[in-house]
């Protein structure tokens, strides 16, 4: 018999003994068929297409590009460096300055990054994890001085920091504070900004190995994690659960992804309703956006990818999810090109507009075998989940190594499996082109100039003379004893935006909370920063031994 | 170090192997560390010689066999030469494909004339490339390749090649990707070169000769296409 991904079998022929209760219709708990009534017809996926890369200059110039073309949202993509709170100036951050996406080293780059796009219309979506609440404290401030009001203020920070360290590795502080942290900016922003989501939390674990039974239970298991530790401050589940997003990896497995999205929604469901007690239907629904790409792309004959990103967005239109990031097909090489961005895009069009999907909700519902499939996933997540909770919960399967060590085991029997040509990679182990086609192929390969990182280098450190040193060690100094405090670092983190400090930059920030196990840290941002480091190593030395 | 590895292996996706690898192999020089470190994740072929030249063992782009990582792996820990079969193979020029031939002549007029009138093409393009001080013409074939007749205007070297052997095939111009890149490459591996430097060729394209003694007496040109404005 064949088998799924996540090795569930799969049968010749699907009957009406294969299938259980026909579930509720759309809109109706537990959201299996789909979280609203009308699903695409009221309003279509978001098409969010990621992009940065260099100056805040760049960023915009292509940001103004896709939302020319027709995309609905926008998705900012961050370097490495913005990522991880290392100033574009420092030695650390060589060679990585605008890379895998714009710079972003203080207010003022944020300001220029949405220069002429008007944020009380157009939703951001940021990836930034460790460093979400010092990009989320920049953004709002960017768009107050657009005058745009904080219920107008819409979009997303990724904000999840567990899969930093179940799968991406981009964490800045231990598990416990990276924690706090995270669960501080959403009880934070769920009582100042209705409209935006401050987590997203993020199934990179699908990328790093995991299979999709897996992947859907890691992230629902991440989600248990947050909600259990907002609950556990005293929120109500209501107040704070209809903001929780997630975002998901589809690969080419087409009937076994839209399977995957109909059982999280249902696992979802009940574990809000029956095990955390909340009310409203709002709280209920799983709100999810995803990624077309990522592992399922090659780097072989790259134009097949379009083929794949194609089947990947049809699956996910027809599962029902709000927002869509299709990957460009030159995704294994470089940044997208205008041409693979625009293709990317395209491809989300033609799926919405030509192919009449959006007309009906859940097309596939009442199929025996999506229906059947949709049960046996609903099983295979469960079991997971019940893995990991009786190994203390996911933060203690993460802490224990757990999860990263069936990821890897996962990863590992996949690359078997392709060079055993157990599973197809057309164009890799199936059908390849002899000759040319197979070597590198001739694409043209975007890259950030050399002069960007240049620039981001030369602004930061002109911020850094300019601010009024005095002031910005004073916000700095609050906000550190605010850490060593239980209370919210939120409103520390944003209300020095509004005292002169606000120019402090991005590393100033993160290291001021940066605890001192972090061996590859140095000391070494000049001006203000390392007088108050000095007084913070002090404080670390004490409270770690 | 501390902990006596055998093997650095990293894995980079963001595009920045070259400067870690270089600060990598830089730390381990100056530590004294005789400890190989071999690098995998996106890196684009061209880049690869490069990264071997710093002085990284061996490079594993999208796609490497598992096998051979492990295979090379095992032998840089046991201190073993990497086998053969897991060694990738070098990405020299990198040429993505034939560019153009050339042939040397002394009267342009009348060798475009004759070319015309034998292959029954006519002439795609012609100019005065200052840089080179020659007069060129191009018969461009439906497979993208050229072939091109070169004069010289002023060009001594190509008077004394003309001298010499008279009107004859001169050249093979190879399109290259990066081509500062690739002469960088090159010139590290001691490979003799007219220019070290991408200079400006006809149609707009950026080129460099290679001396001939680094190809068997054959005189080779990289050319760096132009980016023609998308239509």
């Amino acid at each position: 018999m064949s088998t799924t991904r996540s090795g569930i079998e799969v049968k010749p022929v699907y009957g009406p003994d294969d299938v259980g209760q026909p579930p509720p219709p759309p809109g109706e708990y537990p959201f299996t068929r789909g979280i609203h009534p009308n699903m695409y017809l009221g309003k279509l996926w978001t098409m969010r297409q990621y992009a940065g890369f260099g100056t805040p200059r760049e960023t915009n110039q292509r940001f103004k590009y896709l939302l020319g073309q027709g995309q609905t949202g926008l998705s900012l993509a961050l370097d490495l460096p913005t990522q991880l709170g290392i100033d574009a100036d420092d030695p650390e951050a060589e060679g990585e300055v605008g890379k895998v996406g714009v710079s972003i080293g203080s207010l003022a780059d944020m300001e220029e990054l949405f220069t002429g796009i008007p944020l009380g219309k157009v939703s951001t979506s940021m990836t930034i994890n460790a460093t979400a609440p010092i990009l989320l404290a920049m953004y709002e401030e960017a768009a107050r001085k657009q005058g745009v009001a904080d219920d107008r203020i819409s979009g997303t920070v990724q904000n999840d920091l567990l899969k930093e360290f179940g799968a991406r590795g981009a964490w800045l502080f231990p598990i416990e504070p990276s924690m706090r942290l995270a669960c501080d900016l959403i009880e934070d922003t769920v009582k100042r900004l209705p409209r935006f989501n401050p987590i997203s939390i993020a199934s990179h674990y699908r990328d790093a190995g995991a299979n999709p039974a897996e992947e859907m239970a890691y992230t629902l298991c991440a989600g248990k994690a947050y909600v259990e530790n907002l609950l556990a401050r005293g929120l109500a589940a209501d107040s704070f659960a209809p903001r929780l997003s997630f975002f998901f990896y589809t690969y080419t497995n087409f009937f076994e992804e839209v399977a995957k999205y109909r059982a999280g929604r249902r696992i979802w469901a009940r574990l809000l309703k029956e095990k955390y007690g909340a009310k409203e239907p709002e709280s209920w629904r799983l709100r999810a956006a995803c990624v077309c790409g990522g592992h399922s792309l090659t780097r072989a004959e790259p134009l097949n990818n379009i083929a794949r990103t194609t089947l990947e967005t049809f699956a996910v239109a027809c599962s029902g999810l709000q927002s869509v990031f299709t990957a460009a097909y030159d995704e294994a090489f470089a940044i997208p090109t205008e041409l693979s961005a625009r293709t990317a895009l395209r491809v989300q069009q033609v799926v919405a507009y030509e192919t009449e999907v959006a007309q009906t909700v859940d097309p596939l519902g009442g199929s025996y075998f999506v229906e059947a499939l949709t049960d046996r996933m609903e099983e295979a997540i469960g079991k997971t989940m019940a893995e990991i909770d009786e190994r203390g919960g996911f933060v203690e399967a993460l802490r224990s190594g757990y999860v990263q060590q069936r990821i890897a085991q996962r990863a590992y029997e996949h690359q078997r499996a392709v060079e055993k040509g157990d599973v197809a990679v057309v164009g890799v182990n199936k059908f390849r082109t002899v000759g040319e086609a197979h070597e590198e192929p001739e694409m043209e390969i975007t890259s950030a100039s050399p002069e960007a990182a240049r620039e981001a280098a030369t602004r930061v450190a002109r911020v850094k003379k300019e601010r009024e040193a005095r002031k910005a060690r004073a916000a700095l100094r609050a906000l550190s004893e605010a850490a060593a405090g239980q209370g919210n670092l939120q409103p520390h983190i944003r209300c020095s935006w509004e005292s002169p400090a606000s120019t402090a930059t991005t590393a100033v920030r993160a290291s001021s909370r940066r605890p001192c196990a972090t061996p590859a840290w140095r000391w070494c941002t000049p001006g203000c920063a390392r007088a108050f480091r000095r007084s913070r190593r002090r404080r670390c030395r004490k409270t770690s031994t | 170090m501390q902990e006596d590895v055998d093997v650095i292996g990293l894995s980079i996706l963001s595009g920045a192997h070259e400067s870690i690898c270089r600060r990598l192999v830089e730390e381990l020089k100056k530590q004294k560390a005789d400890i190989p470190v071999v690098v995998g994740g996106i890196i684009p072929a061209v880049d690869h010689e490069g990264l071997r030249a710093l002085g990284v063992a061996a490079v594993f782009g999208p796609e490497s066999p598992l096998g051979a990582v492990v295979e090379t792996v095992r032998a840089l820990a046991s201190g073993q030469p990497i086998p053969e079969n897991a060694r990738p193979a070098p990405a020299g020029i990198a040429a993505t494909r034939l560019d153009h031939t050339a042939i040397c002549v002394k009267d342009i007029r009348a060798s475009i004339a004759l070319i015309e009138d034998i292959l029954g093409q006519k002439a795609a393009h012609e100019e005065y490339v200052p840089a080179q001080k020659v007069d060129a013409a191009f018969f461009d074939f439906p497979n993208g390749a050229s072939l091109e007749l070169v004069c010289p205007r002023g060009n001594a070297g190509l008077e004394k090649f003309l001298e010499k052997r008279g009107d004859a095939l001169h050249h093979l111009a190879l399109r290259v990707k990066d081509i500062d890149a690739v002469l960088k490459r090159l010139d590290a591996r001691g490979v003799p070169l007219v220019d070290k430097v991408g200079r400006p060729g006809a149609r707009g394209h950026r080129v460099a000769f290679l001396h001939p003694k680094a190809f068997g007496g054959t005189l080779l040109e990289l050319v760096e296409a132009h980016e023609e404005p998308s239509t």
